[in-house]
């Protein structure tokens, strides 16, 4: 399985943990998701995190894909990827050693659809 | 037995590949850690000349006398206490500069295959006492400069002083390959498993399993960046009586300065992401991390972030 990566094509070992097999045994991304979270509503509709959360939903991409994909700093990258975790917009999908001995995290968006259920009372 | 040849080759040649893609990807992280090492020596140096020039200012039975004594034998001793200072400086600049294996273990380690500046505070306040003990081992050959600096005009002509300076280049080459080979796995391992005893016996471990493929690459290494100004070292030495006095010799010593500059932030940062690929990708018995808060990389990956799920 060749992975390309951005500057580097590092293909993924085939042998797998026992701690990938159960990240890769959770279903890949379900239909939609209902956030209640007043918080993660600023989070969804940023710019930049709704630039890379639609990314995510797409397909699981490391950080280095997702700076080639958007053109933005691996570190910004890092500062938003760890707002959408927070608020489990997205999670970490797989973590697996490329054949030069390179641990590879990939991160996916957990729903196709993000529905917000907020209410807001005075009282 | 053909195969297995060219495999090591091209680990040698991976090693080298991925270590100048990863430095190149990350060289402003590195950069800015070296900087700051620098940065350090010189406000360590400030403030212990602070601390001297306020006590000599607070203490009015102190003279200048005290400070540099008038007899020859009394200034030895205050020289050598002054000594003190820069010793100090010079060991927190090169704690500063072994952060940069933090920085390589993060790129190898964290899954997102780069590091930050930042990282580096981590790493150092982590191992920081560790990185400066492994200098005696493995970092003075490196840190000390060549003797192209040290070439004075007393040594115009040939004198057997000459030939036992180039002796002694010879053999701190040789010993500084020989200490690669054998410990340039003790930093990558003391990052990885936080113990100083472990990473002596990792170290062997992987000298044992893989001497060939360490061989091959610090031998490689040391023709890219050391071999340079060790040759302009020792051509310096040898023909000194006949460019005493010409442009050449400050051809020569600008050449020099160049290659240190060279060595230091190209090679360092090379040096330290070989080491800890290599680290990375022998297969051999490791010793498990004392606890997982030795590694910043793991609080960053394990505590800060919570793993998807709902």
């Amino acid at each position: 399985m060749k992975i390309k990566s951005g500057w580097v094509q590092f293909r993924v070992v085939k042998k797998v943990s026992q701690k990938d097999k159960q990240k890769e045994e959770k279903p890949q991304l379900i239909e939609e998701i209902t956030l209640t979270d007043p918080c993660a509503v600023p989070i969804v509709f940023h710019e930049k995190k709704g630039q890379i959360l639609k990314l995510l939903i797409k397909k699981e991409m490391t950080i280095i894909d997702l700076k080639h994909a958007t053109g933005m700093n691996p570190g910004t990258i890092k500062r938003h990827l760890d707002d959408l975790l927070l608020y489990d917009i997205i999670r970490i999908s797989k973590e697996q050693l490329s054949e030069y001995s390179i641990m590879m995290k990939y991160y996916r968006a957990v729903a196709k659809r993000f529905n917000f259920n907020i209410t807001w009372s005075g009282n | 037995m053909i195969e297995a040849k060219s495999t090591k080759v091209s680990e040698t040649k991976t090693d080298f590949k991925i270590s100048w893609q990863f430095l190149k990807a990350n060289y402003k992280s590195f950069l800015a850690t070296e900087l700051f090492a620098f940065l350090a020596f010189i406000v360590v140096i400030s403030i212990m000349m602070g601390i001297l020039v306020l006590i000599f200012v607070l203490s009015p039975e102190l003279a200048l006398s005290d400070l540099i004594p008038d007899r020859a034998e009394d200034r030895e001793i205050t020289f050598r206490v002054w000594l003190i200072i820069p010793i100090l400086a010079y060991l927190t600049m090169v704690g500063f500069l072994y952060c940069q294996f933090g920085l390589a273990y993060d790129i190898f380690t964290s899954g997102d295959m780069f590091t930050e500046f930042r990282k580096a505070f981590s790493y150092f306040k982590a191992h920081w006492w560790k990185y400066i003990l492994l200098t005696f081992v493995t970092g003075f050959s490196f840190f000390i400069p060549d003797n192209i600096t040290h070439v004075r005009a007393e040594t115009s002509h040939w004198s057997s002083s000459n030939a036992l300076l180039i002796t002694f280049e010879v053999i701190r080459f040789l010993i500084f390959f020989v200490i690669l080979v054998v410990f340039s796995s003790t930093i990558p391992s003391v990052t990885a498993q936080g113990n100083l005893k472990n990473s002596f016996k990792e170290s062997i471990r992987i000298v044992k399993k893989e001497w060939k493929r360490l061989v091959k690459t610090w031998g490689i290494y040391f023709l890219i960046f050391i071999a340079p100004s060790f040759v302009l070292s020792i051509v310096l030495q040898l023909t000194y009586p006949v460019l005493v006095g010409t442009a050449w010799i400050t051809v020569i010593r600008v050449i020099a300065i160049i290659l240190q500059i060279y060595k230091l932030f190209v090679g360092f940062p090379m040096l330290a992401l070989i080491a800890t690929r290599i680290y990375n990708s022998v297969e051999f018995e490791r010793f498990k991390p004392l606890t997982k808060y030795e590694n910043p990389s793991k609080i960053d990956n394990e505590d800060k972030i919570r793993v998807g799920s709902i």
